[in-house]
């Protein structure tokens, strides 16, 4: 008997082993399928309704239909992805096609978790592949991993309501540096030394999208975030200087013109400071701007985007937005690459950013009669040539990190733009000499 | 008794142990091959790292701040709904249902009521003061984190007190009234030394919990504004899946084991000797 339960523990604590041992091991020996390899799972970042919908009563019934392939959808919030996918790659269960930013795609190729999708792309018509407008930013050392599903930018938008009010001209938007610090101190309203209307507020509401705002300058000043070869830090030259300490200035002592700091403002709709009155001026990414005119129609109308401002270059902070990969894992890779070409076809491409917003994945749709109309699209599709992304490296993610950090410290006072830059580059530069 | 054991080994020790071996490991779920021994490279790592000492603090910042409000208040509704009087039952599931409610949705209304456009902004407004940046700045981040955490956990203390309360035997207290106490001596020298071993309880058990905090911090402040507000949790919630350092972040959840076990123990310890007192 004393035999039996032995037998049986230690069974057990072996069967317990080889289930943690699987877990952990993360080869993706598995396969990446559902039982039976015949349905294709497919993992969409976000939880936008729209796109929710769109996705599950069209985009994939027309797919099903036409390819004769079972498509199981699962929306992934943006903030649980990472998580999600880490897990899914150490329990060998990814997803055979799953979406994220491109600012993971180094990572991801660096450690064949997805495939270059190069081959695929070569079937293709030259002319499609020449009308795919980010297909670039999804490249690394000249192979393609991830295909671009939308674009997005940072531009500037104003209440040409406050703009009349304060005596500025509504049609004539700032054009430089000079131009946009003279603008906000004449639409701000202060209250003593409290702000009670900001001239201008900056995509501000966690220590990343502060660093966008900063690459927004950053780039306009004629800088970049490392060199062309991803090895060497730039963002604290003198040009990254001179963006940080333009942008703590907007902030800092008697005459700020901005507030806000780690206020949320993407995709805030009607509760947008630009919406609720208590800002004139915002840089605002697409999808922000089309939350304010689902949510506040008629707050909209009087709001205006101009072009990226000029300063030594005319630039802001965007690029490839979200796109799809094919898990290396996955052993339905080919019914995964006809569902990307599917999403990709003309009217879905169109579709997909008509519901999720942003610039469409192809550059012909520019001409398109209901984009020019929508309009919060066209003033992203007409700056789409000035839009400048991260760089495609595998430690981006953890460079952006230690930048965000610092970035934070010095729109918040804490310590000098200076100081800030040079100190996360220092930071980032040890990181980049370990690999 | 077979069943359990096995339950137990599964469920509880095998994960502990494979927590344990990863905590001496190099370990990026992305990368290909699995976790890579490293020894106790990863907890020198992190004991010589200057961001994890700021989350202990940070973490002790925010459970005692918690404890010093909650415990008195609690204690001060027990003795309130410990009463008779109509509408007592009524009164005291009123206090004790934000303990029922899931920390989440209690975040997601917290949010809110502290946002630049929320109720409590609203109310300064009509009062005429300036509106205050309370999860925004780093000033008051954790402050607010502790006052909502404090408002959610009284319910719970409350009930446990109350129980207490009813189990201090009248005659007791009888016999010091007859012994000429007032109300007040009767609670310092009668009511108070017979809690504490329900105090000593709520204590640990909060130590515990409190210590552990993640959900609400992510809601509310995901660890800033300037990791004002990022308990050790929030550190390895980062590092395990932000930084892709699984390795990094199980040497973070064994030593906040260690420094739990040993706030919970400080607190025995130095409740017990008040006690005896």
């Amino acid at each position: 008997m004393r035999r039996r339960v032995t037998l049986c523990v230690m069974s057990g604590i072996a069967a317990a082993t080889m289930v943690l041992t699987a877990c952990g091991s993360g080869d993706g020996a598995a396969g990446g399928n559902a039982p039976g390899g015949e349905t294709l799972r497919v993992w969409f970042p976000g939880n936008l309704s729209n796109e929710i919908e769109w996705v599950e009563n069209e985009l994939v019934p027309a797919f099903e239909g036409e390819h004769d392939i079972d498509v199981q959808v699962e929306f992934v919030d943006w903030g649980d992805l990472s998580t999600r996918l880490s897990t899914a790659f150490a329990g060998g269960t990814a997803p055979d096609v799953f979406g994220h930013g491109t600012a993971a795609t180094a990572g991801f190729a660096a450690n064949g978790r997805v495939i270059a999708l190069d081959d695929y792309l070569a079937d293709l018509p030259a002319e499609d592949i020449a009308d795919m407008t980010f297909l670039d930013h999804g490249k690394i050392d000249g192979q393609q991993f991830i295909m671009p599903l939308r674009g997005f930018g940072y531009l500037l938008a104003y209440r040409t309501d406050l703009f009349e009010e304060a005596g500025l001209d509504p049609f004539a938007s700032p054009q430089t540096w000079d131009d946009l610090r003279a603008a906000a101190e004449q639409l701000t309203v202060r209250d003593g030394d409290r702000i009670e209307r900001a001239g201008v507020i900056l995509p501000a509401d966690n220590p990343t999208s502060m660093t966008q705002a900063f690459a927004t300058f950053l780039f306009q000043a004629g800088g970049s975030f490392l060199d062309e070869s991803g090895a060497k830090v730039t963002w604290n030259s003198p040009e990254g200087k001179e963006a940080l300490n333009f942008l703590t200035e907007l902030y800092a002592g008697p005459d700020a013109v901005a507030d806000g700091l780690g206020e949320p403002t993407s995709g805030a709709g009607a509760q947008h400071p630009l919406v609720t009155g208590r800002a004139a001026m915002s840089l605002i990414d697409d999808a922000t701007l089309k939350s304010i005119y689902e949510q506040a129609p008629d707050v909209a109308e009087s709001i205006q985007v101009s072009a990226p401002l000029g300063e030594a270059v005319t630039a802001s902070f965007g690029g490839a937005g979200n796109g799809l990969f094919i898990s290396a894992d996955s052993k339905m890779q080919d019914e995964a690459w006809a569902f990307i070409e599917f999403l990709l076809e003309p009217e879905n491409a169109k579709a997909y950013v008509e519901v999720v917003g942003g610039i469409p994945a192809r550059s012909s749709l520019a001409e398109d009669p209901d984009i020019a109309a929508t309009p919060y699209l066209k003033p992203y599709v007409d700056a789409v040539a000035q839009f400048r992304g991260n760089p495609n490296v595998e430690l981006w993610t953890q460079l952006r990190d230690i930048l965000s950090a610092q970035v934070e410290r010095a729109l918040r006072g804490v310590t000098s733009a200076d100081e800030a830059l040079d100190a996360s580059a220092a930071e980032a530069t040890a990181l980049l000499e370990q690999g | 008794m077979l069943p359990a054991v096995a339950a137990l080994v599964v469920v509880t020790l095998l994960p502990i142990a494979y927590g344990f071996y990863l905590s001496l490991t190099s370990y990026n779920p992305v990368e290909r091959g699995g976790p890579r021994f490293h020894g106790l490279d990863g907890y020198v790592a992190v004991l010589s790292s200057g961001q994890f000492w700021q989350a202990v603090l940070v973490t002790i910042q925010y459970a005692a701040g918690t404890l010093i409000l909650t415990v008195p208040a609690a204690l001060g509704l027990a003795l309130l709904v410990n009463g008779r009087f109509p509408g007592v039952a009524l009164f005291r599931s009123m206090l004790f249902l934000p303990r029922v409610v899931s920390l989440v949705a209690v975040s997601m209304i917290w949010l809110w009521l502290y946002s630049r456009d929320g109720l409590f902004n609203y109310v300064l407004d009509l009062v005429g003061l300036p509106p205050v940046s309370f999860l925004t700045d780093e000033d008051t981040a954790l402050l607010s984190l502790i006052l909502m955490r404090a408002w959610k956990a009284l319910g719970g203390g409350m009930i446990i007190f109350l129980a207490g309360l009813q189990a201090i035997p009248k005659d007791l207290l009888e016999a010091a009234a007859v012994d000429g106490c007032g109300r007040w001596r009767q609670f310092r020298h009668v009511t108070l030394p017979l809690l504490v071993p329900i105090t000593i309880y709520v204590v640990v058990v909060d130590v515990i919990y409190l210590a552990q905090s993640f959900s609400e911090i992510y809601i509310l402040t995901s660890g800033g504004p300037l990791s004002s507000t990022t308990v050790v949790n929030m550190l390895i919630y980062k590092e395990a899946f932000e930084n892709y350092r699984l390795g990094h972040a199980s040497a973070m959840a064994f030593l906040l084991f260690c420094l739990i076990f040993a706030l919970a123990y400080l607190n025995i310890r130095v409740l017990s000797r008040g006690g005896r007192r």
